[in-house]
């Protein structure tokens, strides 16, 4: 007999190792489901709209910062520096959020449903919890690169630029935690609305179309509502606007151009996703594959 | 004389990368023809082109001397029954025959359903709604919906999916029926037992590439090269077995359970020397068969042959 | 033969639970109509408030996406589904089917449309409500949601993403670009539409073409579509 050969048993075996826990298998439908949104392991065409938007996005910052460094420390320089304020970088690319938002959400979660895997996800260690939050941290995360991130880079890159970078961190750290907190509330706001838009149809088109219109539609009538009647509160029903204006109210130096307070643009912002959540609660709560 | 029912010629159709058919040509005409060929061989491509869903990347299709894609009248002589596809959900099954026939011109629709719809025993369930109905009513739906208007021309896509044993004997029986009443049938199965009693005429697809064609008899008989093996049971099976293997006709020898497999690429010298050798041993024969000369061993030795992999 | 295939592709586009999404989209200015009813201050416009509801929500974009949803279903539903080979693989000459399936768009796109449109009107107008002031729109609206089935559909036969297409087509050109540039307003539906509106009620900008050359940029629209998805129909590959 050799001792050089082996019989391998291929045969179907259980798993026996350790697992990984509850937690890895929501972080890894997110962050599978994330990637494979911005066109992950798909061709050219699914990658160019996801790359493109989030360049956009960055366009703002890496303007300013780069004039700054050409620019030298002057008073020009400082100026540039002012021209986008942390509290206004969002909704300078605010059409930005809203079309990659539009983009990416569908693609989350409506092939699931056309393609009948959701029963196949329940039948494994994925629960219907456990599938709604991984998808919400699955729109979250591309969201929070168009949001979160150019703004941080701006952050960090003016800190790095100004004259006393330690004397600009203690005069302006506040900065930091309201960036964080008010793309926050755009992303999740975005998230939850697409993502509970999206369940409602199984075919993409329909939930980028349904979400649009939604959008759009309300945004119109809160415009013609508070023309007509000359009451500012119906600006509020222009819902797209709610998440950036209640970010933006975290900011001291920033008013409202339709002088209504952060605070009832922020309690919108909780309605409406209040309503994204039961839709979703509904929409993946019941026995359909 | 008139065009042949189809006719492939030069054809060929890729998806990107993918070749689907390669350089095929045939023609088919009255009688039931199977189309052979593993998932993805390309037999439903095929029939897409048969059907004119599909434009040939090269070559031409001709239905009744006809471009299908350019002349949907040909469709007036022509049935089809596609794989996937259920038809309406919301309809009727009555409905979607009636449907059928009325598109295809049938001047009295709805007899023509009601007889299309009875011959494949649909009429319990004709009034209720397709959405409700299992696989197999949904296939005999397809199926009504395609003779419905007495076509010339029948394309099936596996018509046996799903189809319990009575109702494929009965679609094979009327398949069978309609080939012999001049009809063109063509249909692609897996199932090929089921395929080699209904289809006078096989064409077996590897890869894309058309590896035969015509008979089953036929194409057996075309591939000499190919071993032929015999299953003899005797009584004194070892020295039968031992005499055997002296003999120039006898590739193989194999015993299990006291009865002899014999390969061989001579079978009719074989059929000569096996009974001198037999009373040479004093070996009483009980029983000589052929094995694997069915359509599905026939077609085994094609696809291994094709993808370069038999002796 | 048109009738059978109309008859069908109209029971499907209007037993989909998608109905139900744009009838909310339809009584968006139903609403918006009752909400000006209810509040409003004496003495204020109600023509005023009525032309701003036609010609910034109802013509660019309640119209439009109705309009553009069923024109893109009628084919695109049987294309994804299947059911498309059961009426390709018959004798009927492919410009009828087309014709059929545009005709069973827009008369859903009207069921949804006409009632929502002349209720904002009763609504938003109040005492002030005229044949006239409703039936200019009315007209605009059933011209340029035809024009918005016909070419749809033709989108849904050319191009995996028709919706999405449609949709940047609506919002980003005719509801953005065409706004700002009168050149880009000539490649638009809805601008040809208001035109009709026009004739009826105030307008921000002067309307792009008279009402008969509208009308025949409409038709040219209808009938090009309806010959290019006709074409389509014959070359493209079905499931």
């Amino acid at each position: 007999m050799s001792s050089e050969a082996r019989l391998v048993d291929t045969a179907f075996t259980t798993y026996q190792g350790p697992r990984a826990g509850r937690l890895a298998a929501i972080w890894s439908l997110a962050h599978w489901s994330a990637l494979r949104a911005l066109g992950a392991r798909r061709g050219w065409k699914a990658k160019v709209i996801p790359i493109s938007l989030t360049l956009l996005a960055f366009a703002p910052a890496l303007v300013v910062l780069g004039l700054r460094a050409i620019l030298g420390s002057g008073s020009v320089s400082r100026s540039v520096a002012n021209a986008v304020p942390y509290s206004d970088y969002i909704s300078t690319i605010a059409i930005v959020v809203l079309v990659f938002s539009v983009v990416i959400t569908p693609e989350l979660v409506c092939p699931d449903r056309r393609d009948r895997t959701l029963s196949l996800y329940f039948s494994t260690a994925i629960g219907r919890l456990d599938y709604v939050l991984g998808k919400i941290a699955a729109a979250l995360m591309p969201l929070l690169l168009v949001t979160l991130a150019p703004v941080l880079l701006l952050y960090v890159g003016t800190v790095l630029f100004s004259v006393h970078p330690v004397g600009y961190l203690q005069a302006n750290w506040l900065d930091l935690p309201r960036i964080i907190v008010s793309s926050l509330i755009v992303a999740t706001f975005y998230g939850l609305v697409g993502l509970a838009i999206s369940s409602l149809t199984s075919r993409r088109a329909f939930a980028v179309g349904g979400y649009l219109a939604f959008l759009a539609i309300s945004t119109v009538m809160g415009g013609v509502l508070s023309h007509a009647l000359n009451a500012r509160y119906f600006r509020l029903l222009a819902v797209a606007a709610a998440p950036i204006r209640a970010g933006q109210g975290l900011f001291p130096k920033y008013s409202d151009p339709g002088n209504i307070s952060p605070v009832v643009w922020g309690s919108t912002v909780v309605e409406v996703c209040v309503v994204a959540v039961i839709v979703l609660a509904v929409r993946y709560g019941r026995d359909e594959g | 004389m008139s065009a042949p029912a189809i006719e492939f010629t030069g054809v060929s159709r890729w998806y990107g990368d993918t070749v689907s058919l390669a350089d095929v040509s045939f023609t088919a005409d009255a009688g039931v023809v199977g189309l052979l060929g593993h998932n993805g061989a390309g037999k439903s491509t095929t029939l897409k082109l048969c059907a004119g869903f599909s434009t040939p990347s090269t070559g031409t299709v001709r239905i009744y001397g006809d471009n299908p894609r350019r002349n949907p009248d040909v469709y007036r002589r022509v049935g089809i029954v596609p794989d996937h596809s259920p038809p309406w959900p919301f309809l009727t099954a009555r409905e979607v025959v009636e449907l059928s026939a009325r598109l295809h011109k049938v001047p009295d629709y709805r007899e023509a359903a009601a007889r299309a719809i009875a011959t494949v025993e649909l009429e319990p369930a004709a009034d209720r709604r397709v959405a409700g109905f299992s696989h197999g009513m949904r296939q005999r739906v397809k199926l009504a919906q395609a003779i419905a208007h007495e076509p010339d021309l029948l394309l099936l896509d596996e018509p046996l999916n799903g189809l319990d044993p009575t109702q494929r004997e009965h679609v094979i029986a009327l398949l069978i029926r309609l080939g012999e009443q001049g009809r063109t049938v063509v249909v692609s199965s897996h199932v090929l037992h089921e395929v080699e009693r209904m289809a006078p005429r096989v064409l077996v697809l590897v890869n894309g590439h058309l590896v035969a064609e015509g008979s089953t008899a036929g194409i057996r008989q075309l591939i000499s090269e190919r071993p032929r093996r015999v299953l003899v049971t005797a009584d004194n099976a070892r020295a039968l077995a031992r005499e055997l293997m002296s003999s120039a006709a006898v590739d193989a020898v194999r015993i299990s359970d006291g009865a002899i497999e014999v390969e061989t690429s001579e079978p009719s010298q074989l059929s000569r020397e096996l009974p001198a050798a037999a009373g040479r041993t004093q070996s009483l024969l009980r029983l000589i068969r052929p094995v694997g000369d069915d359509l599905e061993s026939v077609y085994t030795y094609l696809h291994d042959r094709a993808r370069g992999q038999a002796r | 033969m048109i009738l059978p295939v109309y008859r069908l592709t109209l029971r499907a586009l209007l037993l989909q639970r998608r109905t139900i999404m744009l009838a909310v989209v339809v009584l968006a200015p139903v609403a918006t109509s009752l909400i000006y009813a209810l509040a409003r201050p004496g003495g204020s416009d109600t023509v005023d408030f009525y032309s701003g509801i036609v010609q910034k929500l109802f013509v660019p974009a309640v119209a439009a996406l109705v309009a553009l949803v069923f024109g893109v279903s009628a084919f695109g539903d049987e294309r994804e589904d299947g059911t498309i080979l059961y009426l390709v693989a018959t004798p009927q000459p492919r410009l009828e089917l087309v014709v059929a399936k545009v005709a069973a768009a827009w008369t859903a796109s009207l069921v949804l449309l006409v009632p929502s449109l002349v209720l904002s009107g009763l609504l938003g107008l109040g005492s002030a409500a005229s044949l006239r002031l409703i039936g200019w729109p009315l007209v605009g609206v059933v011209l340029a949601s035809l024009a918005y089935c016909a070419a749809s559909s033709w989108l849904s036969l050319k191009t995996r993403r028709p919706v999405v297409i449609g949709v940047i087509y609506i919002l980003l050109w005719e509801g953005s670009v065409a706004t700002y540039a009168a050149s880009a307003a000539k490649l638009s539906i809805s601008a040809y539409g208001s035109a009709f509106v026009a004739h009826a009620l105030p307008q921000s900008a002067p309307p792009v073409a008279g009402l008969v050359p509208s009308a025949l940029v409409l038709a040219a629209v209808v009938v090009l579509a309806a010959w290019g998805a006709a074409r389509s129909l014959a070359r493209t590959e079905l499931p």
